[in-house]
């Protein structure tokens, strides 16, 4: 049951992901990356992770997704402009699918991953504690790298020669 | 588990306290009172008390290298006099971009520049010393990131725009890779520390691509062949201060960061990597002679010195004592720091060139030597130093890797490397021949005024590069 749930999930995470790739219209696309990542939230699930399940709805559903589509409506990106594509972009795609899934293929080998590698699942409050002692100094540092995005984006976010404020469009 | 910080972890934290306390101060100030010379004070202090606080740390690591943070950061000699270069790289950006750059637009990036530059150098110092693929994923997203901002800040000129575009967007895929290739490192082997990518590229297939795309992400970013497409255009479009902290402070921390992250043994032996460094550096050294813009030429020259610091990693890869692997280490630092310095001379006096003339291109440097003696002064003992001519630091630079190549017997490799380099003065020739053997053009009248504060701090990188030219050991303070 569980093996079926979880290549089912599986296949529905990629086929989400291929339509948030071939949709012309950006919206609709946004809408697909939603449900691929609630079908990688249910694989996570399945492996035993619930915590990181939860996370990946929360963070990525939650807050990312709704700030795309935030992004897409103010750009005012409308169904009649359709995302261009060109023919020799889509060979250049091609070309990439297939090496990466060349790649895939010798990585797995038809081996499965050492027991020993894979972490067993943790409690919160070992996932806690894994954050503010062994990588303490990580976490602090996001908070650095999260300053210096949004400095930036406010730099690169204003009008040019005009007032102080966002560029508004 | 305990939940303090030991001796250790503060003494390595501090340089990192200084810079961000520093950046967020000057936002904070920006916010009550925005005082433009204030926040530069602010910022060059903060970068001041940094390597000050990186002094106690080099006494510490001479006898042996020091780990922090349970083993995420980890320090030597060589990452701790590049991360004091990176830092002064910095402070000289801010000294050039005073009268350029920062005025601009009625001074209102002045905020953005000081801070993402303050966070930039921060990236730059946690790259050095990561330890653990997590520090070393957001050192190199910490440089990285204000970097696509400060390249793209001369938003009146497209040539800044696209460069950050261009930047950005390369950028951005190459982090990806990295974070994919550190995941499949840690599938096959459990590990995060530069331990495991040995591991890893002599385990199972799985470690071996992630090894590969880690390998890729890191070659981006030093912009080794074929991964240095995005330079020429990203160094001539970026405001020429944020070149010169490129060129420098980037350039020292991800060559670096490749020194302690790339793989060895049977997937990249000394073979692998002199075939690497001499495509580098061929082709470096080819498209750089055809250059009219003398940033452009000098952003691919600095590809071609990617070529001959690939070599050295070849000599790495050939060394068999762990004694033989840390003095090719030392040999990489002193190379690193001999570029730095004379790139920094380099775009620093161009910079200041520009403002006179207007643009890079060489047609109109033209004999600027009589009206700029001083300046083309700088600029020739730059480019003496980074073509590799005697008594400069650039000299000794290239001598101690290919001394390290022939002591690893790769002597047939190093032979290649000397004649290409020897090809190299070709256009640091033709640039110099530019600048002082040709008639100057006629001027236009232009509110152009000397910048002597830009010009005194010029000195201090065209000294050093002599000064560590003939008396190498000053490097290590």
């Amino acid at each position: 049951m569980a093996t079926a749930l979880f290549y089912l999930f599986g296949a529905g995470a990629l086929f989400s992901a291929a339509n948030v790739v071939f949709r012309r219209q950006a919206v609709p696309a946004a809408i697909w990356l939603v449900t691929c990542f609630f079908f990688l939230a249910g694989e996570f699930l399945l492996l035993g992770f619930p915590f990181l399940a939860a996370i990946q709805i929360m963070v990525y559903v939650g807050a990312i997704m709704v700030l795309f589509l935030f992004v897409i409506m103010l750009l005012d990106l409308q169904a009649h402009q359709p995302i261009q594509s060109q023919f020799r972009h889509s060979i250049g795609g091609a070309l990439a699918l297939v090496l990466v899934a060349l790649a895939f293929v010798a990585a797995s080998g038809g081996q499965a991953l050492e027991a020993e590698n894979q972490p067993a699942a943790p409690e919160i409050s070992a996932l806690v504690e894994a954050l503010f002692t062994r990588y303490l100094l990580p976490f602090e540092v996001t908070s650095v790298v999260l300053v210096a995005a949004i400095v930036g984006a406010l730099t690169l976010g204003r009008s040019p020669g005009g007032s102080d404020h966002p560029a508004k469009s | 588990m305990e939940l303090g910080l030991t001796a250790n972890d503060w003494l390595l934290a501090a340089p990192f306290l200084w810079l961000a306390g520093a950046g967020v101060l000057v936002l904070i100030w920006d916010a009550v009172r925005p005082q433009p010379l204030a926040e530069g004070i602010v910022s060059w202090i903060g970068l001041g008390l940094a390597a000050v606080a990186c002094l106690p740390i080099l006494e510490a690591v001479r006898t042996e290298p020091v780990e922090a943070f349970s083993g995420m950061l980890s320090v030597n000699v060589p990452v701790i006099v590049l991360a004091i270069l990176c830092l002064g790289a910095a402070a000289f950006c801010g000294i050039v971009a005073w009268r350029s750059l920062l005025p601009y637009e009625g001074g209102r990036h002045t905020t953005a520049f000081w801070t993402l530059l303050l966070f930039s150098t921060f990236g730059m110092v946690l790259t050095l010393w990561a330890n653990h693929m997590a520090t070393l994923f957001l050192g190199v997203e910490c440089l990285s990131l204000p970097l696509y901002v400060l390249v793209a800040l001369r938003r009146d000129q497209s040539d800044s725009i696209e460069a950050g575009l261009k930047y950005f967007l390369l950028g951005a895929f190459a982090s990806g890779f990295m974070a994919f290739g550190m995941a499949m490192v840690y599938a096959a082997t459990g590990d995060m520390s530069p331990a495991a990518i040995s591991a890893a590229a002599e385990g199972s297939s799985l470690g071996v691509f992630g090894v590969a795309l880690l390998l890729i992400a890191l070659l981006f970013k030093v912009a080794a062949v074929p991964f240095h497409l995005w330079v020429a255009d990203v160094y001539q479009g970026a405001p020429t201060p944020v070149t010169a902290l490129m060129a420098t402070g980037t350039k020292a921390a991800t060559v670096a960061a490749l020194l302690r992250w790339a793989p060895g043994g049977e997937l990249m032996g000394p073979q692998s990597w002199a075939m690497l460094g001499c495509l580098t550096l061929l082709i470096g050294n080819l498209t750089a002679l055809n250059q009219s813009n003398l940033k452009r030429m000098l952003a691919l020259s600095g590809v071609a010195h990617v070529g001959i610091l690939l070599f050295a990693f070849a000599a790495r890869a050939a060394a068999e004592t762990a004694e033989a692997t840390s003095q090719i280490g030392d040999t990489l630092g002193y190379y690193l720091v001999a570029y730095g310095l004379a790139a920094t001379a380099a775009f620093g006096a161009l910079e200041l060139l520009e403002r006179r003339v207007g643009h890079s291109e060489s047609a109109s440097l033209q004999g600027i030597a009589r009206r700029q003696p001083l300046l083309a002064g700088v600029l020739c003992i730059a480019l003496l130093s980074l073509a590799g001519f005697p008594l400069t630091a650039g000299f000794l630079a290239k001598y101690f890797v290919f001394v390290e190549m022939i002591r690893h017997g790769l002597s047939s490799w190093a032979v290649i490397g000397i004649l290409l380099t020897l090809f190299g003065f070709a256009y640091y020739l033709k640039a110099l021949v530019t600048l002082f053997m040709q008639e100057p053009p006629e001027e236009r009248p232009s509110l152009w005024r000397p910048d002597w504060v830009a010009t005194m701090a010029l000195l201090v990188p065209t000294v050093l590069s002599v000064v560590f030219g003939v008396w190498p050991k000053a490097i290590q303070l």
